[in-house]
């Protein structure tokens, strides 16, 4: 529901961007394109109103651009953070996981009446519209009368001929009507007012109707009602309807005109006058197509008629230009479409860059080094590789030679030599540590900061509380044991488990465990995957196989599930066998889904 | 049933003429032959498939080509048009019909003997 909404609004509002911008260009091209193209082109905004498909081409388009703005800002306030370093990830607690999916239920809930409220509106209108349109034409049924003049149907006659229809249209007058219009689409039908037309009054009628027939006018008009049904609650659709009702009547005339003299342009354009007269009850321009509607649009249709001129070439090919424009327009102004890559919800709070995709490709990290913190990334794609401000190379001690890139906010180090050789060295110390990071090939320097070591408690602190994960965790091993305990405890307390994951590295075997317990204790499950993760194996099977008799006891199946993984597959066999005794059916799904 | 126009009519007593039943080019070689209107293509069309669905006439296929059989013959639909006739103009009433016809010299003496000995010999039947 929530998706079908977004891409319900989004689609209105990049239909309603392209048709503005075509309705202000329409001062420009009105008397140079056809008319003809003028009408067709608003099937180019209409599908825009209609279908999702995000961009036709890779670029990044004007609603990507507005919605990531509004999902940073979104980002920023559910306090979402991603980081990967090294091997851990961290994770945030269940209570404010439980505390997110209450305020989604009532969200969900939000849509689910928004959706609710849109098709009842939606429907109403359609058949309101259909019910219209049936009631019109059957009390215009009623009353018609069908023509009989062998003159008459032989003027329609000659007419269906130059305009190559072969299956006849019937034809009819009616008191009731005030100009002549063409209903039906499996019988069409020309419906004639009770006037005295002259011969070649009726010619042109029959013409110009039958031109509407031919180009399944009816349809396109119909097609345009229910993209307005659809998006009833913008008012700008209601431009598009008059737009194109306006534009099917030009483009109808420019079609007849276009075989005729001076001398029957004016007759023509007599017919429309006359056609025009005292306004009937039963006007409907939207569904059917009439003759001569209102005095403004005649005045129009008249100026237009006279203005006449054949295209020459060259208009012809600016025209195709123009529609390539306005295609690329229907292209760049993109829709909302979930599951949209460029808009990402992981994105790294941490860095201030904007357009920053997919995490996983995106390696980086900090390391202290000869008292200077460098945090470096390495495997950036193009798009990134395009802010640099500046490059230096250097050669390591296998005698191979590296470019190091900097950012705008590095440059100035790109020319310390002290700089690149504490650079030089963490990446030798990588490439040799076997730590189980890619082989950096293009390094990128986002900062750099010199930190003497009567300043390092000082800086741990800082970044501590201005939420540097990344300074602080590299600095974090350069802390005395007693500061460090100090951190543990801190982190712990404060329930910073991103900042605990990172620095536990540091710890103690002893320390370690006493965690643990704590983690038991408080019911802490984050803190508890992550502490035992930092054990090895061995040290963890053992640990856990205290423990897990406590757990399955407890019903403790999040602390359970967490150390199943460290069993053997013997052991595990073994608890499967337990739950199926015991009938205890979520350890068994949950032992079955490790196995 | 429901009326039928003037070119209607035409057509129809076209079909008539031929039988009954007639094709489609049938009936526009016979229309070629009046001088007075010329009949378009679409126009015969027209016509007759609204005799068609007024159930005057009726379509068979042969081949590609259409053959329309009169569903009503001719003497049906004097008799027909008779009724209607009388009931508009005459209020059903066939006296008055028949004294118009009289007064008006529309009918002879001899042709009303002629229809009184038509009318006995129906009686006795």
């Amino acid at each position: 529901m929530n998706e079908f909404i977004k891409t319900l609004l989004s689609l209105s509002f990049s239909g309603t961007l392209l048709l503005l911008l075509l309705l202000l260009l329409k001062s420009i091209y009105k008397n140079i394109f056809s008319k003809c193209w003028q009408y067709y082109i608003w099937l180019i905004v209409a599908f825009r109103f209609l279908v999702p498909i995000p961009t036709v081409t890779p670029m990044i388009t004007v609603t990507d651009y507005l919605m990531e703005k509004t999902d940073t800002i979104k980002d920023r306030s559910n306090g979402a953070i991603k980081i990967k370093q090294n091997k851990v990830i961290a994770e945030k607690k269940d209570s404010v996981e439980e505390r997110k999916q209450s305020s989604m239920i009532t969200k969900n809930f939000c849509f689910s009446f928004l959706w609710f409220l849109w098709i009842v509106f939606a429907l109403i209108l359609f058949l309101r519209k259909v019910l219209h349109y049936q009631n019109f034409v059957h009390r215009i049924k009623k009353n018609s009368i069908e023509v009989s003049e062998v003159k008459i149907l032989n003027i329609l006659a000659d007419c269906e001929e130059i305009e190559k229809i072969s299956k006849p249209v019937e034809l009819y007058h009616n008191s009731w009507i005030a100009s002549p219009i063409m209903t039906g689409f499996f019988h069409p039908k020309i419906i004639l007012s009770t006037e005295q037309y002259k011969e070649e009054e009726m010619f042109y009628i029959f013409l110009h109707e039958l031109i509407h027939y031919k180009r399944c006018d009816m349809i396109y008009k119909w097609f345009i009602q229910i993209i307005i049904c659809i998006h009833w609650f913008n008012p700008f659709i209601y431009l598009l309807g008059k737009e194109i009702n306006r534009a099917c009547e030009l483009s109808c005339d420019e079609a007849v005109i276009s075989c005729l003299g001076d001398k029957e342009k004016k007759a023509y354009g007599d017919v429309l006058i006359t056609a025009l007269k005292v306004e009937s009850a039963y006007k409907n321009p939207d569904t059917s197509v009439t003759f001569a509607e209102s005095t403004k649009q005649i005045k129009e249709r008249l100026g237009a008629i006279m203005d006449f001129k054949k295209k020459t070439k060259l208009i012809k090919i600016i025209t195709v230009f123009f529609t390539i424009a306005i295609c690329i327009c229907f292209s760049a102004i993109g829709v909302y479409a979930s599951n949209n890559n460029i808009v990402s919800e992981n994105i790294n709070k941490t860095r201030k860059k904007d357009n920053l995709e997919n995490t996983k490709a995106y390696m980086q990290s900090g390391f202290f080094h000869n008292s200077y913190l460098i945090e470096m990334g390495w495997n950036l794609n193009e798009k990134d590789k395009k802010s640099i401000a500046s490059k230096a190379e250097i050669t390591l001690k296998d005698k191979s030679k590296m470019t190091i890139y900097f950012y705008k906010e590095t440059k100035e180090y790109a020319e310390d030599k002290k700089v690149l050789t504490a650079i030089k060295e963490v990446i030798e110390e990588l490439r040799d540590s076997n730590l189980g990071y890619p082989k950096i090939k293009e390094p990128y320097i986002y900062r750099i900061d010199y930190v003497h070591s009567d300043q390092i408690s000082d800086f741990v602190k800082k970044s501590y509380k201005e939420n540097d994960i990344i300074g602080f965790s590299a600095v974090f091993s350069k802390l005395d044991v007693e500061s460090q305990k100090k951190y543990y405890k801190k982190a712990y307390v404060q329930d910073k488990i991103d900042f605990f994951a990172c620095i536990i590295k540091n710890m103690d075997k002893d320390t370690i465990v006493s965690y643990i317990k704590k983690a038991i204790k408080d019911e802490n499950e984050a803190f508890f995957s992550v502490l035992l993760a930092q054990l090895s194996s061995k040290e963890a099977r053992q640990l856990v196989k205290k423990q897990i008799k406590y757990f399955y006891k407890t019903d403790d199946f999040a602390f359970f599930s967490i150390s199943l993984k460290y069993l053997s597959e013997k052991e595990k066999k073994m608890w499967l066998e337990q739950a199926d005794k015991d009938e205890k059916e979520a350890f068994y799904f949950i032992i079955s889904e490790n196995l | 049933m429901q009326q039928i126009s003037e070119s209607e009519r035409i057509l129809m007593k076209i079909i008539w003429k031929k039988g009954g039943s007639a094709l489609y080019s049938d009936i526009m070689t016979e229309l070629e032959k009046e001088q007075q209107i010329e009949w378009k293509k679409n126009t015969v069309l027209t016509l007759l498939s609204r005799l068609v669905e007024k159930k005057y006439l009726k379509i068979r296929k042969i081949g590609r080509r259409n053959e329309y059989i009169a569903f009503v013959t001719e003497t049906e639909y004097q008799t027909m048009q008779t009724h209607n006739f009388l009931n508009k103009i005459y209020g059903g009433n066939v006296k008055n019909l028949v004294s118009t016809l009289l007064q008006q010299d529309v009918l002879s003496p001899e042709e009303l003997k002629e229809i009184e000995r038509f009318w006995k010999e129906k009686k006795n039947e």
